[in-house]
């Protein structure tokens, strides 16, 4: 049965009795950090849902008064910070954490083998010093062979005392915006099914059958984090970045990987090489404190490791259908006589970065606006499974978005005041020859106002901006950019007018937030309106709109 | 020609060696030979082992062990070892890294014997090994090669320790080992996972001096598997690979030695804590020891 | 050796190798030499010791001027594994074309195929081969792959249609990419070849003689599955032969496109003259690690990932996780008489073994004596041996 459709994160404000951690703003993709110095948690069992329909029972770490989450929290912590850790016992054997990578941990339990443990119902204490940066895992260190098998993981990231966006120092800063998990782990359920239902369980004869990345199993690691229908597995890790660009997108995604199976698991990225900065919470540096970093198109990281990553993503040849295009003959295949597996693509049907081509009729589409998707998978290939359907288990994407955003031009267009003089929004399409023409009234203060319509807009699309290009018959006139709110059904000015006169003027303009209200819901779903507004004087005129464009990052 | 630097100790915390003496000729007789091993149940499993020779090469009355004993050179030594073999199988000796003078290795036929001389040209941590049916069966051991500095891994003083340490990880399936010669290798299933041929509870302790002072662990995987092993509470400096220092030595708490392979990681014993557990990360517990400090 | 040699004599390696036709001038890309290579996906049957004929998916090299009416005629059921090795260069335009033959042994599967360029820098989504986000080629169509690599080194392709599957099934190999450097003496520091592994600047990956070698395993029950029209459980995984481009010891040493072995042309057998440099070009397409060692002869691994290592290391133990790629050299050592001799052909050599570390791969089927995942370096007396024109050359 499934829980509450309650993402665990959210329902850690209203119950957690004391907030010391605190809650994650929760980011739809990229890691999820539950910040703080003082993290309670609890053991407890729990049951994941598998994409072939299976539920698994799970041991694992939640915050206290939190919902039961595979894996455990990712525990955030700042370089030099005194952490303590609380651990209440709600499973029925003792239980304990280890922290690889921390020296010096201090605490409370009772003794174990490899650390303090909390007895059945009872409690535990750890603390430590953050002393050094970098990603880490913790796990149980009791009866590991058993107990991290059956989920008692979690990932502990410290940041560099005050430079949030370097994983380590300069050298691995990052964009903030796009710092992602990659937790690798593994199950056999015949396991997890013998801690069920009291059986015997023979540990020579582990076979894994699931293979999940932050908890989940593909396509699942696609969803967003704290998807409704994932209640127990809030991370999702779907890798999102924009094409290098010195200028403009500098800086490196930053993926912290960790594996926290029992086998070591061989990683392929697909697309571009990624950058290895770290090992198990230590930067790769030459003895005199250069950069002895490796660049890797697979590498096989070790049961217990962490690796850090930094992953841009270049077309080396800047491939685009105008200046520098596919060689003909490759460029536009006949879809026709080719195959979308299963009718259902994240295919663009087209050769170039953030353009969309026709697919055949009946072609399901998942993809938004001509982004890149590349798949993140393990190479034992066996783990990209589900048990036993293949594309699953130990996957993810990654989506190279345009780097522009997403693009949407005009495909309507409306006169709110003066009458069609020529054009159509096609018109509007590009800065080309072509303009949709606007005669404007012709009485009093002459206006032309209009606006263009856009559809398509995904609901959750943020980074709105507009792009208008025109004239006028006559000189200088000034001219507003207005978008439509939905919710109270008025028009938005953005920003000051600009004049336009008989020659192309562009004007880019961001409305205020939030985006939200200028996207489209229910019959309107995915509708953007932008008004052209122009006011002349007592002269008649004809504007004359040449390009309306939409850019915005889809969700 | 010096005897023997062959040291029979397997336990881990090996004493700080004495000085080295001048290159020299080593000659260094080894027994591979049938005996037991006990393991925790208890169960006693058939093996192979290498052991030392008596006086003149003699295998009369020695006892073969998991991992063969420690031979231990210093680098520009010539050395000979010779296999006694007293099998009815063939046994190899081969050193990867080493060229042992007559191309990959040798071997000593059943009832036989085989010498392999070769110069210990560059220090570091060797495994020498039987080969393919050899190897489940016990007939393996370390190899190390001193540099003139007493008290280092390698030529660096980056590399000086305070206590050394062999891990000789390997893995022993019962049911194969009672039958070598026909045994299906496609069902190969160990039931034991060994440091230095002890399974935890049994596995002997790796004993630190005080903090700050450095143990080196030489790790050498004698099994099959591709082992992850991980170290808590401290970090260990990984400063070789297979006998080779690396360009850029690094920090770890998990690493990966290769079926094969050796490692060479220097812990500095961290300001707190007594008992640092090194063990295998892929969950096979009984690879577990504890690096202790008084 | 020259370059426009060896791309002659790619044409004449039947299945081993392509070496793309270089075609100065053309009217699309008149900037690059083009390379143009067919490639057929179908299915077919190898041989392996201890059971009957083994059911396989794989690539065929074909004619591009061929109609896919004749390709189907001439080439179906003939699939080949390893498939064959792609020899291409820096800078050049790449065109794969990729038919769809169809399977002779499953008439009821309707499976497409495709070709993922694996480790490959790629611009567009269209030409990664994975057919949930670019397309698949059905049966009895086409599809040309473009790709213009700007990194040397070692790669792998493979089909990415239901890959769990069809990688298992044998379409898999290596590309591996010349360097721009290549064609001049004047770096080698023995200046002796013109062929170097990567853009080193100071000859310091210059060889004599190179070979390309896939290392992969095959769970024989998968196999028999699929021809048998029955449900493999992948996490059941567990092969039983462990192969080096696609034959097992002691094929592994037989010579390429040996007749006893027609749909496993490609050899592992590595022969040098003593001092050659010996570039290994090593791959991992099955789903487990593999522990390699070559006892007697150190290994400098000076490029992983088609990426030059800044730090070149030696070492004895190739540890190496599916998807992952090397570069190796090594020297061969001196002829010793007074080591283990044998005599072919070309007169004495000393044998040293590349092999697996773990000696249940050193096995086929699990039974006794030497097989599986191991091949033979020869090093011969004198220097017998003239010099290689193609990758992975042996000398009967």
């Amino acid at each position: 049965m499934r829980k509450a459709l309650l993402a665990a994160a959210a329902l850690l404000v209203a119950f957690a009795p004391s907030a010391r951690a605190q809650a994650p703003a929760v980011p739809r993709q990229g890691i999820v950090c539950t910040n703080g110095t003082t993290f309670d948690l609890t053991a407890t069992p729990g049951y994941i849902e598998t994409p072939d329909g299976n539920s698994v029972l799970m041991w694992s770490y939640a915050l206290a008064g939190g919902e039961f989450q595979s894996p455990g929290p990712v525990l955030c912590v700042n370089e030099g910070d005194s952490v303590t850790v609380h651990l209440h016992n709600d499973l029925t054997e003792p239980v304990s954490i280890v922290f690889p990578g921390q020296t010096g941990v201090g605490g409370s339990g009772s003794s174990g083998l490899l650390a303090k443990e909390a007895p059945a119902g009872g409690d535990a204490t750890y603390t430590f010093t953050a002393s050094q940066p970098g990603t880490y895992v913790y796990e149980s260190g009791t009866d590991p062979e058993k107990q991290v098998e059956m989920g008692l993981y979690g990932a502990l990231i410290v940041r560099p005392a005050g430079h949030p966006d370097y994983a380590y120092d300069a050298a691995t800063r990052f964009d903030p915006q796009r710092e992602y998990l990659v937790l690798l782990s593994d199950i056999d359920p015949d396991l997890h099914h013998a801690v069920e239902t009291g059986a015997p369980y023979h540990f020579d004869q582990l076979r894994n059958r699931y293979f999940a990345i932050n908890g989940r199993q593909f396509p699942d690691t696609l969803q967003d984090n704290g998807v409704s229908w994932l209640p127990a597995q809030p991370y999702g890790s779907l890798i999102r970045v924009k094409p290098y660009n010195a200028t403009g997108n500098p800086l490196p995604a930053l993926i912290r990987m960790a594996n926290v199976g029992t086998v070591n698991h061989p990683f392929h990225p697909h697309g571009n090489h990624i950058k290895e900065v770290a090992q198990d919470g230590r930067p790769l540096r030459t003895p005199g404190g250069g950069d002895a970093s490796s660049e890797h198109f697979a590498e096989t990281i070790g049961s217990g490791q962490t690796q850090d990553y930094l992953f841009s993503w270049t077309d080396q040849d800047s491939w685009n259908p105008g200046s520098n295009p596919f060689p003909a003959s490759v460029a536009s295949p006949d879809y026709r006589n080719l195959t979308f597996k299963d009718g259902n693509t994240w295919s663009s049907g087209s050769a170039y970065l953030g353009s969309k081509g026709t697919l055949p009729v009946g072609t399901v589409s998942q993809n938004i606006c001509g982004e890149w998707y590349f798949p993140w998978h393990s190479h034992a290939l066996n783990e990209f499974t589900n048990y036993d359907a293949g594309f699953g288990g130990m996957a993810t994407l990654l989506r190279v978005d345009p780097p522009g955003g997403c693009t949407a031009v005009a495909g309507t267009a409306s006169i709110l005041a003066g009458t069609l003089n020529s054009g159509t929004a096609t018109a509007l399409a590009a800065a080309d020859t072509a303009y949709y023409k606007v005669n404007s009234t012709v009485s009093g203060t002459r206006t032309a106002d209009w606006y263009g319509g856009f559809t398509g807009v995904p609901r959750g699309s943020t980074g709105l901006a507009v792009t208008y290009t025109g004239r006028n018959s006559i000189a200088a006139l000034p001219t507003t950019l207005w978008i439509w709110k939905w919710s109270t059904s008025t028009w938005v000015q953005m920003g000051a007018a600009t004049g336009v006169g008989t020659s192309d003027v562009t004007s880019t303009r961001t409305p205020p937030s939030p985006q939200s209200d200028y996207i489209g819901t229910g019959a309107n779903a995915g509708k953007v309106r932008v008004r052209v507004l122009t006011t002349g004087t007592t002269t008649n005129f004809v504007t004359q709109g040449n390009l309306l464009k939409l850019t915005y990052d889809a969700p | 020609m010096r005897r023997t630097m062959v040291l029979i100790l397997i336990a881990v915390g090996l004493t700080l060696p004495a000085s080295p003496a001048s290159a020299a000729d080593v000659s260094i007789d080894l027994c591979a030979s049938a005996g037991t091993l006990t393991l925790p149940g208890p169960v006693t499993a058939n093996i192979w082992g290498f052991a030392l020779a008596g006086s003149g090469g003699s295998c009369a009355g020695v006892t073969p062990s998991v991992p063969g004993p420690v031979l231990s050179v210093d680098q520009g030594d010539t050395v000979s070892i010779a296999v006694h073999n007293t099998l009815t199988t063939p046994v190899s000796l081969e050193v990867p890294g080493l060229s042992l003078g007559q191309g990959a290795g040798i071997s000593a036929p059943a009832g036989g014997a085989a010498t392999a001389t070769f110069t210990a040209s560059a220090p570091g941590t060797y495994l020498y090994q039987g080969t393919e049916r050899q190897v489940p069966m016990g007939l393996y051991g370390a190899l190390i090669v001193r540099p003139p500095t007493a008290g280092q891994a390698y030529g660096s003083a980056t590399t000086a320790y305070d206590r050394e340490a062999l891990l000789v990880l390997s893995a022993i399936d019962p049911a194969f080992n009672a039958s070598p010669a026909t045994a299906d290798l496609y069902h190969y299933a160990p039931k034991f996972w060994l440091i230095n041929g002890k399974a935890y509870p049994d596995t002997d302790l790796v004993h630190g001096v005080a903090p700050g002072t450095k143990v080196l662990l030489r790790y050498l995987n004698a099994g099959f598997d591709n082992t992850s092993m991980r170290l808590l509470g401290a970090y260990e400096r990984v400063l070789a690979r297979d006998a080779h220092p690396l360009a850029n030595p690094f920090d770890a708490t998990a690493e990966t030695i290769p079926a094969g392979g050796t490692e060479d990681a220097l812990v500095t014993i961290p300001a707190t804590g007594t008992r640092f557990p090194v063990y295998n990360r892929q969950l096979h517990k009984t690879m577990l020891t504890f690096i202790e400090v008084p | 050796m020259k370059r426009r040699d060896l791309l002659k004599a790619g044409a004449l390696a039947g299945g081993l190798l392509i070496g793309g036709r270089a075609l100065q001038g053309s009217a699309e890309a008149a900037a690059n030499p083009e390379a143009r290579i067919g490639l057929a996906g179908t299915d077919g049957h190898i041989t392996l010791p201890g059971r009957g004929p083994l059911y396989i998916f794989g690539f065929a090299t074909v004619p591009l001027a061929a109609s896919v009416g004749d390709l189907v005629a001439n080439y179906k059921g003939k699939a080949q594994h390893v498939a064959p090795i792609l020899d291409v260069k820096q800078d050049n335009d790449v065109y794969i074309t990729l038919t769809n033959l169809g399977l002779v042994g499953r008439p009821d599967l309707v499976d497409a195929h495709t070709i993922h360029w694996h480790g490959f820098r790629t611009p567009s989504a269209l030409f990664d081969g994975v057919p949930e986000a670019s397309i698949g080629v059905p049966i009895e169509r086409q599809f040309t792959y473009f790709f213009r690599p700007h990194n040397p080194g070692t790669y792998m392709y493979h089909c990415h249609f239901e890959d769990v599957e069809h990688v298992q099934m044998g379409m898999t190999s290596i590309v591996f990419v010349r360097p721009a450097q290549d064609g001049g003496s004047a770096l080698d520091p023995l200046h002796r070849t013109t062929t170097y592994a990567y853009n080193d600047g100071d000859g310091s990956t210059a060889y004599d003689r190179h070979f390309a070698i896939l290392l992969n395993e095959i769970e024989e029950r998968e196999h028999d599955a699929d021809e048998q029209i029955q449900e493999f459980i992948f996490t059941d995984y567990d092969p039983q032969y462990f192969t080096l481009n696609g034959r097992v010891y002691p094929q592994t040493i037989l010579p390429n496109n040996d007749p006893s072995l027609p749909y496993q042309p490609v050899s592992s057998l590595i022969q040098a003259n003593p001092g050659d440099r010996v570039l290994l070009r090593l791959a991992n397409l099955g789903y487990l690690q593999h522990a390699m060692q070559l006892p007697g002869i150190p290994m400098k691994v000076v490029g992983e990932d088609a990426t030059p290592h800044s730090f070149p290391y030696v070492t004895n133990t190739l540890y190496i996780g599916p998807g992952e790629a090397r570069d190796v050299l090594f020297t061969a050592p001196p002829f010793n008489p007074s080591a283990p001799v044998t005599t072919d052909a070309r007169g004495s050599y000393n044998t040293y073994l590349f092999k697996n570390r773990d000696f249940r791969r050193l096995s086929n089927r699990g039974s006794p004596g030497l097989g599986g995942m191991a091949t033979e370096v020869r090093v011969y007396q004198g220097s017998p041996l003239p010099a290689q024109t193609s990758v992975g050359e042996t000398y009967a």
